[in-house]
Protein backbone atom coordinates (compact mmCIF):
# COMPACT_ATOMS: atom_id res chain seq x y z
CA UNK A 1 0.00 0.00 0.00
CA UNK A 2 2.82 2.52 1.25
CA UNK A 3 4.55 0.89 -1.87
CA UNK A 4 1.71 2.51 -4.13
CA UNK A 5 0.95 5.65 -2.52
CA UNK A 6 4.75 6.50 -2.82
CA UNK A 7 4.72 5.37 -6.55
CA UNK A 8 1.78 7.73 -6.67
CA UNK A 9 3.26 10.62 -5.49
CA UNK A 10 6.35 10.03 -7.52
CA UNK A 11 4.34 9.79 -10.85
CA UNK A 12 2.51 13.40 -9.33
CA UNK A 13 5.77 14.69 -8.79
CA UNK A 14 6.93 13.34 -12.28
CA UNK A 15 4.24 15.05 -13.74
CA UNK A 16 4.38 18.75 -11.86
CA UNK A 17 8.35 18.43 -12.96
CA UNK A 18 7.18 18.16 -16.37
CA UNK A 19 4.42 20.97 -16.46
CA UNK A 20 7.60 22.99 -15.04
CA UNK A 21 10.27 22.41 -17.25
CA UNK A 22 7.80 22.75 -20.04
CA UNK A 23 6.62 26.33 -18.50
CA UNK A 24 10.75 27.44 -18.83
CA UNK A 25 11.18 25.94 -22.39
CA UNK A 26 7.65 28.04 -22.97
CA UNK A 27 8.99 30.78 -21.61
CA UNK A 28 12.67 30.62 -23.06
CA UNK A 29 11.63 30.50 -26.28
CA UNK A 30 9.11 33.07 -25.72
CA UNK A 31 12.02 35.64 -24.22
CA UNK A 32 14.17 35.05 -27.95
CA UNK A 33 11.28 35.43 -29.85
CA UNK A 34 10.55 39.21 -28.21
CA UNK A 35 14.08 39.50 -28.40
CA UNK A 36 14.06 39.18 -31.85
CA UNK A 37 10.90 40.99 -32.49
CA UNK A 38 12.95 43.89 -31.00
CA UNK A 39 15.73 43.82 -32.88
CA UNK A 40 13.71 43.55 -36.22
CA UNK A 41 11.11 46.32 -34.63
CA UNK A 42 11.92 48.53 -37.38
CA UNK A 43 10.56 45.96 -39.72
CA UNK A 44 7.44 45.77 -37.79
CA UNK A 45 6.98 49.14 -36.65
CA UNK A 46 7.25 48.31 -33.11
CA UNK A 47 9.93 51.02 -31.02
CA UNK A 48 13.30 49.66 -31.92
CA UNK A 49 16.90 50.06 -31.02
CA UNK A 50 19.05 52.00 -33.60
CA UNK A 51 19.30 49.92 -36.93
CA UNK A 52 23.02 49.18 -37.02
CA UNK A 53 22.68 47.69 -33.94
CA UNK A 54 19.76 44.57 -34.93
CA UNK A 55 22.44 44.68 -38.39
CA UNK A 56 25.40 44.14 -36.31
CA UNK A 57 23.44 41.36 -34.03
CA UNK A 58 21.87 39.37 -36.52
CA UNK A 59 24.71 37.08 -37.97
CA UNK A 60 24.41 35.75 -34.15
CA UNK A 61 21.02 35.34 -34.06
CA UNK A 62 19.48 32.52 -36.23
CA UNK A 63 18.19 30.77 -33.53
CA UNK A 64 16.19 33.44 -32.40
CA UNK A 65 14.93 34.22 -35.50
CA UNK A 66 14.03 30.66 -36.46
CA UNK A 67 11.45 30.49 -33.24
CA UNK A 68 10.42 34.16 -34.17
CA UNK A 69 9.42 32.69 -37.73
CA UNK A 70 7.90 29.54 -35.90
CA UNK A 71 6.35 31.85 -33.33
CA UNK A 72 4.17 33.98 -35.77
CA UNK A 73 3.02 31.38 -37.85
CA UNK A 74 1.44 29.61 -34.78
CA UNK A 75 -0.20 33.22 -33.62
CA UNK A 76 -3.40 32.31 -35.20
CA UNK A 77 -3.21 29.87 -32.40
CA UNK A 78 -1.78 31.29 -29.16
CA UNK A 79 -4.38 30.02 -27.11
CA UNK A 80 -4.04 26.08 -27.91
CA UNK A 81 -0.38 26.68 -27.36
CA UNK A 82 -0.86 28.48 -24.23
CA UNK A 83 -3.37 25.80 -22.84
CA UNK A 84 -0.88 22.59 -23.75
CA UNK A 85 2.08 24.20 -21.80
CA UNK A 86 -0.61 24.69 -18.88
CA UNK A 87 -1.79 21.45 -19.57
CA UNK A 88 -5.39 22.22 -19.39
CA UNK A 89 -8.12 20.10 -20.70
CA UNK B 1 45.48 65.35 -30.72
CA UNK B 2 44.98 68.47 -28.82
CA UNK B 3 41.31 69.41 -30.38
CA UNK B 4 38.70 68.42 -32.75
CA UNK B 5 36.10 71.03 -33.58
CA UNK B 6 32.80 70.76 -34.67
CA UNK B 7 31.14 73.60 -36.57
CA UNK B 8 27.35 73.20 -36.41
CA UNK B 9 24.48 75.30 -37.58
CA UNK B 10 21.78 75.68 -39.88
CA UNK B 11 22.51 74.88 -43.71
CA UNK B 12 24.16 77.98 -45.36
CA UNK B 13 25.45 79.98 -42.45
CA UNK B 14 28.74 79.14 -43.62
CA UNK B 15 29.79 76.40 -41.73
CA UNK B 16 32.24 75.41 -44.18
CA UNK B 17 33.66 78.27 -44.74
CA UNK B 18 34.86 78.59 -41.05
CA UNK B 19 35.58 75.49 -40.49
CA UNK B 20 38.09 75.31 -43.72
CA UNK B 21 39.56 78.97 -42.53
CA UNK B 22 40.37 77.60 -39.23
CA UNK B 23 42.25 74.78 -40.79
CA UNK B 24 43.91 76.76 -43.02
CA UNK B 25 45.12 79.44 -40.60
CA UNK B 26 46.26 76.43 -38.03
CA UNK B 27 48.40 74.85 -40.50
CA UNK B 28 49.78 78.19 -41.66
CA UNK B 29 50.63 78.66 -37.62
CA UNK B 30 53.18 75.16 -38.75
CA UNK B 31 50.24 72.34 -36.83
CA UNK B 32 49.29 69.72 -38.32
CA UNK B 33 46.06 69.86 -39.17
CA UNK B 34 42.91 67.58 -40.70
CA UNK B 35 39.85 68.80 -41.88
CA UNK B 36 37.13 66.15 -42.87
CA UNK B 37 33.83 67.03 -43.86
CA UNK B 38 30.85 64.49 -43.05
CA UNK B 39 28.39 66.62 -44.91
CA UNK B 40 27.00 64.30 -47.58
CA UNK B 41 26.36 67.23 -49.59
CA UNK B 42 30.05 68.28 -49.56
CA UNK B 43 31.69 71.51 -50.94
CA UNK B 44 34.70 71.58 -48.69
CA UNK B 45 36.64 70.46 -51.70
CA UNK B 46 34.85 73.38 -53.68
CA UNK B 47 36.07 76.28 -50.78
CA UNK B 48 39.71 75.11 -50.74
CA UNK B 49 39.44 75.16 -54.13
CA UNK B 50 41.23 71.48 -54.75
CA UNK B 51 39.53 68.87 -57.23
CA UNK B 52 37.13 66.54 -56.09
CA UNK B 53 38.85 62.80 -55.25
CA UNK B 54 37.54 60.06 -52.32
CA UNK B 55 40.17 59.57 -49.81
CA UNK B 56 42.73 62.06 -47.84
CA UNK B 57 44.35 64.77 -49.89
CA UNK B 58 47.95 66.62 -48.85
CA UNK B 59 46.92 70.10 -49.71
CA UNK B 60 50.55 71.04 -48.09
CA UNK B 61 52.59 69.66 -45.65
CA UNK B 62 50.84 69.55 -42.43
CA UNK B 63 47.67 70.21 -43.98
CA UNK B 64 45.30 67.25 -45.04
CA UNK B 65 41.71 67.45 -46.19
CA UNK B 66 38.89 64.64 -46.82
CA UNK B 67 35.49 64.63 -47.82
CA UNK B 68 34.04 61.38 -46.59
CA UNK B 69 31.81 58.69 -48.81
CA UNK B 70 28.96 57.97 -45.92
CA UNK B 71 27.78 55.55 -48.14
CA UNK B 72 30.87 53.50 -48.30
CA UNK B 73 30.31 53.16 -44.07
CA UNK B 74 26.74 51.67 -44.66
CA UNK B 75 27.77 49.55 -47.56
CA UNK B 76 30.88 48.26 -45.39
CA UNK B 77 28.83 47.47 -42.07
CA UNK B 78 26.32 45.47 -44.47
CA UNK B 79 29.09 43.82 -46.16
CA UNK B 80 30.46 42.61 -42.60
CA UNK B 81 27.09 41.46 -41.35
CA UNK B 82 26.76 39.21 -44.74
CA UNK B 83 30.27 37.56 -44.29
CA UNK B 84 29.75 36.79 -40.90
CA UNK B 85 26.04 35.78 -41.26
CA UNK B 86 26.90 33.41 -44.22
CA UNK B 87 29.74 32.07 -42.07
CA UNK B 88 27.14 31.51 -38.88
CA UNK B 89 23.83 30.15 -40.52
CA UNK B 90 22.57 27.34 -41.99
CA UNK B 91 22.42 27.36 -45.97
CA UNK B 92 18.88 27.37 -45.95
CA UNK B 93 17.94 30.18 -43.65
CA UNK B 94 20.59 32.57 -45.26
CA UNK B 95 18.84 32.46 -48.90
CA UNK B 96 15.73 33.74 -46.99
CA UNK B 97 17.27 36.55 -44.81
CA UNK B 98 20.00 37.72 -47.54
CA UNK B 99 17.40 39.78 -49.81
CA UNK B 100 16.35 41.67 -46.28
CA UNK B 101 19.82 43.93 -46.74
CA UNK B 102 17.79 45.39 -49.41
CA UNK B 103 15.13 47.13 -47.17
CA UNK B 104 18.04 47.36 -43.95
CA UNK B 105 20.20 49.43 -46.01
CA UNK B 106 17.37 52.14 -46.51
CA UNK B 107 16.14 52.11 -42.57
CA UNK B 108 16.13 55.28 -40.66
CA UNK B 109 19.07 55.61 -38.96
CA UNK B 110 21.49 53.78 -41.57
CA UNK B 111 22.74 57.34 -42.26
CA UNK B 112 23.90 58.65 -38.80
CA UNK B 113 25.18 55.53 -38.05
CA UNK B 114 27.59 55.53 -40.95
CA UNK B 115 28.81 59.18 -40.55
CA UNK B 116 29.36 58.16 -37.10
CA UNK B 117 31.71 55.23 -38.51
CA UNK B 118 32.99 58.03 -40.10
CA UNK B 119 33.78 59.86 -37.09
CA UNK B 120 34.85 56.98 -34.98
CA UNK B 121 37.59 55.90 -37.78
CA UNK B 122 38.88 59.40 -38.99
CA UNK B 123 39.58 60.00 -34.99
CA UNK B 124 41.10 57.01 -34.56
CA UNK B 125 43.69 56.99 -38.15
CA UNK B 126 44.64 60.90 -37.22
CA UNK B 127 44.56 61.56 -33.65
CA UNK B 128 48.08 60.55 -32.94
CA UNK B 129 49.12 62.02 -36.70
CA UNK B 130 47.84 65.98 -36.27
CA UNK B 131 47.75 68.54 -33.66
CA UNK B 132 43.60 69.22 -34.82
CA UNK B 133 41.02 67.79 -36.59
CA UNK B 134 38.04 70.03 -37.79
CA UNK B 135 35.01 68.37 -38.63
CA UNK B 136 32.47 70.20 -41.07
CA UNK B 137 28.83 68.46 -40.51
CA UNK B 138 25.71 68.10 -41.95
CA UNK B 139 23.05 70.80 -41.32
CA UNK B 140 21.64 70.48 -37.77
CA UNK B 141 18.61 67.92 -37.84
CA UNK B 142 21.43 65.23 -38.91
CA UNK B 143 24.02 66.07 -37.01
CA UNK B 144 21.70 66.23 -33.87
CA UNK B 145 21.09 62.62 -34.66
CA UNK B 146 24.84 62.00 -34.84
CA UNK B 147 25.34 63.43 -31.34
CA UNK B 148 22.65 61.57 -29.98
CA UNK B 149 23.36 58.32 -31.54
CA UNK B 150 25.65 57.07 -28.72
CA UNK B 151 23.32 57.71 -25.95
CA UNK B 152 20.65 56.15 -27.24
CA UNK B 153 22.30 53.51 -28.09
CA UNK B 154 23.75 52.92 -24.70
CA UNK B 155 20.14 53.07 -23.41
CA UNK B 156 18.82 50.47 -25.83
CA UNK B 157 22.22 48.17 -24.87
CA UNK B 158 21.38 48.58 -21.38
CA UNK B 159 17.78 46.99 -21.48
CA UNK B 160 18.88 44.58 -24.18
CA UNK B 161 21.79 43.00 -21.98
CA UNK B 162 19.17 42.68 -19.11
CA UNK B 163 16.63 40.43 -21.67
CA UNK B 164 19.37 38.00 -23.08
CA UNK B 165 20.63 37.73 -19.10
CA UNK B 166 17.36 36.61 -18.23
CA UNK B 167 17.31 34.34 -21.52
CA UNK B 168 20.84 32.81 -20.68
CA UNK B 169 19.37 32.06 -17.37
CA UNK B 170 16.75 30.50 -18.47
CA UNK B 171 18.45 28.50 -21.02
CA UNK B 172 21.32 27.62 -17.83
CA UNK B 173 18.26 26.50 -15.99
CA UNK B 174 17.18 24.09 -18.63
CA UNK B 175 20.74 23.00 -19.05
CA UNK B 176 21.10 22.18 -15.34
CA UNK B 177 18.15 19.92 -15.60
CA UNK B 178 18.07 18.45 -19.08
CA UNK B 179 21.49 18.86 -19.79
CA UNK B 180 22.68 20.51 -22.89
CA UNK B 181 20.55 18.87 -25.46
CA UNK B 182 18.04 20.52 -23.29
CA UNK B 183 18.78 24.08 -25.42
CA UNK B 184 20.70 22.53 -27.77
CA UNK B 185 24.64 21.53 -28.39
CA UNK B 186 25.80 24.82 -29.88
CA UNK B 187 23.36 27.05 -27.69
CA UNK B 188 25.07 29.75 -25.06
CA UNK B 189 24.13 29.71 -21.55
CA UNK B 190 26.30 32.00 -19.97
CA UNK B 191 27.49 35.63 -20.79
CA UNK B 192 31.18 34.23 -21.60
CA UNK B 193 29.76 32.06 -24.66
CA UNK B 194 26.84 33.97 -25.88
CA UNK B 195 28.38 35.95 -29.10
CA UNK B 196 25.15 38.10 -28.70
CA UNK B 197 25.65 39.23 -25.28
CA UNK B 198 29.92 39.91 -26.40
CA UNK B 199 28.42 41.94 -29.16
CA UNK B 200 26.03 43.87 -27.43
CA UNK B 201 28.91 44.92 -24.67
CA UNK B 202 31.60 45.19 -27.69
CA UNK B 203 28.49 48.13 -28.85
CA UNK B 204 28.37 49.60 -25.86
CA UNK B 205 32.39 49.94 -25.70
CA UNK B 206 31.99 51.84 -28.41
CA UNK B 207 29.58 53.69 -27.84
CA UNK B 208 30.69 55.38 -24.73
CA UNK B 209 34.64 56.12 -26.41
CA UNK B 210 32.78 57.91 -28.47
CA UNK B 211 30.08 59.69 -26.17
CA UNK B 212 33.54 60.23 -23.95
CA UNK B 213 35.10 62.48 -26.95
CA UNK B 214 31.26 64.30 -27.37
CA UNK B 215 31.45 65.49 -24.17
CA UNK B 216 34.95 65.91 -23.16
CA UNK B 217 35.22 69.74 -23.29
CA UNK B 218 38.91 70.11 -22.94
CA UNK B 219 39.35 68.37 -26.42
CA UNK B 220 36.25 68.38 -28.13
CA UNK B 221 35.14 72.17 -29.24
CA UNK B 222 31.56 72.40 -30.49
CA UNK B 223 31.62 75.88 -32.65
CA UNK B 224 27.65 77.20 -33.51
CA UNK B 225 27.55 79.52 -36.44
CA UNK B 226 24.78 81.89 -36.49
CA UNK B 227 24.21 84.32 -39.17
CA UNK B 228 22.00 87.51 -37.94
CA UNK B 229 18.14 86.20 -39.27
CA UNK B 230 15.99 84.77 -37.44
CA UNK B 231 15.64 81.52 -38.28
CA UNK B 232 19.44 80.59 -38.20
CA UNK B 233 19.50 82.51 -34.39
CA UNK B 234 15.91 80.19 -33.82
CA UNK B 235 17.80 76.81 -34.85
CA UNK B 236 20.85 77.46 -32.73
CA UNK B 237 19.35 78.01 -29.34
CA UNK B 238 17.16 74.83 -30.34
CA UNK B 239 20.83 72.93 -31.19
CA UNK B 240 22.22 74.47 -27.63
CA UNK B 241 19.27 73.14 -25.98
CA UNK B 242 18.73 70.02 -27.75
CA UNK B 243 23.19 68.97 -26.68
CA UNK B 244 22.08 70.06 -23.07
CA UNK B 245 19.99 67.10 -22.96
CA UNK B 246 23.14 65.20 -23.19
CA UNK B 247 25.15 67.15 -21.06
CA UNK B 248 27.36 68.87 -24.49
CA UNK B 249 27.80 72.55 -23.91
CA UNK B 250 28.92 75.12 -27.23
CA UNK B 251 31.93 76.35 -26.81
CA UNK B 252 31.86 79.78 -29.10
CA UNK B 253 29.18 81.33 -30.85
CA UNK B 254 30.33 82.64 -33.82
CA UNK B 255 27.95 85.42 -36.00
CA UNK B 256 29.06 85.27 -39.10
CA UNK B 257 28.21 87.10 -42.14
CA UNK B 258 27.99 90.55 -39.61
CA UNK B 259 26.64 93.08 -41.56
CA UNK B 260 24.82 91.06 -44.62
CA UNK B 261 21.78 93.85 -43.75
CA UNK B 262 21.97 96.65 -41.86
CA UNK B 263 18.68 96.72 -40.32
CA UNK B 264 18.07 93.19 -38.81
CA UNK B 265 19.42 94.26 -35.47
CA UNK B 266 16.74 97.05 -35.18
CA UNK B 267 14.02 93.81 -35.21
CA UNK B 268 13.08 93.43 -31.47
CA UNK B 269 12.65 89.54 -31.94
CA UNK B 270 15.93 89.37 -33.58
CA UNK B 271 17.45 91.20 -30.88
CA UNK B 272 15.88 89.16 -27.67
CA UNK B 273 17.00 85.56 -29.71
CA UNK B 274 20.59 86.89 -29.22
CA UNK B 275 19.92 87.88 -26.15
CA UNK B 276 19.72 84.49 -24.68
CA UNK B 277 23.29 83.53 -25.82
CA UNK B 278 24.97 85.90 -23.64
CA UNK B 279 26.66 83.01 -21.83
CA UNK B 280 28.52 81.44 -24.79
CA UNK B 281 31.76 83.07 -25.96
CA UNK B 282 30.97 85.28 -29.40
CA UNK B 283 33.13 86.20 -32.04
CA UNK B 284 31.88 88.14 -35.29
CA UNK B 285 32.57 87.63 -38.76
CA UNK B 286 32.10 90.28 -41.35
CA UNK B 287 30.20 90.02 -44.11
CA UNK B 288 32.65 89.85 -47.47
CA UNK B 289 30.90 92.20 -50.05
CA UNK B 290 33.62 91.96 -52.70
CA UNK B 291 33.77 87.77 -52.40
CA UNK B 292 31.51 85.42 -53.50
CA UNK B 293 33.73 82.86 -51.91
CA UNK B 294 35.91 84.66 -49.41
CA UNK B 295 38.70 81.78 -50.23
CA UNK B 296 41.21 84.51 -50.05
CA UNK B 297 40.60 85.97 -46.51
CA UNK B 298 40.73 82.24 -44.73
CA UNK B 299 43.87 83.05 -42.89
CA UNK B 300 42.02 86.64 -41.60
CA UNK B 301 38.92 84.70 -40.40
CA UNK B 302 40.54 81.79 -38.96
CA UNK B 303 42.38 84.14 -37.18
CA UNK B 304 39.66 85.90 -35.75
CA UNK B 305 38.07 83.31 -34.10
CA UNK B 306 41.27 81.08 -32.91
CA UNK B 307 42.27 82.68 -30.20
CA UNK B 308 38.42 81.90 -28.29
CA UNK B 309 38.48 78.67 -28.93
CA UNK B 310 42.33 77.55 -27.29
CA UNK B 311 42.70 80.43 -24.44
Amino acid sequence: MLKKIKESFLLFSKGFRDISIRAIEAELKELENVFALILMGALTGMPAPPSYLGIKLLPFMERELRIMICRSEALGDIFADWFDILDFG
Amino acid sequence: MKKLFFFLGKGGVGKTTLAGSLAVYLSKCLSKVFIASIDPAHNLFDFLGVSAKSGPIEISDNFIAEEIDVDLYVKKLLKESTQKMKKNYHYLQMINLENMFDVLKHSPGMEEYAMLCALEELIDTWKSQVDYIVIDTPPTGLMLKIFFLPKTTLLWIEKLKKFRKKILERRSQLVHIKGKQGVGEDVACCEEEDRVFKELENQEKRSKEILDIFSNPEICKKILVVNYDELSLREGIKIINELAQIDISIDLLVCNKKGITDSILSDNDVENIVDKFKSIKKVEIPFYRDYVTPRNKMIEIGKAFVKELLC
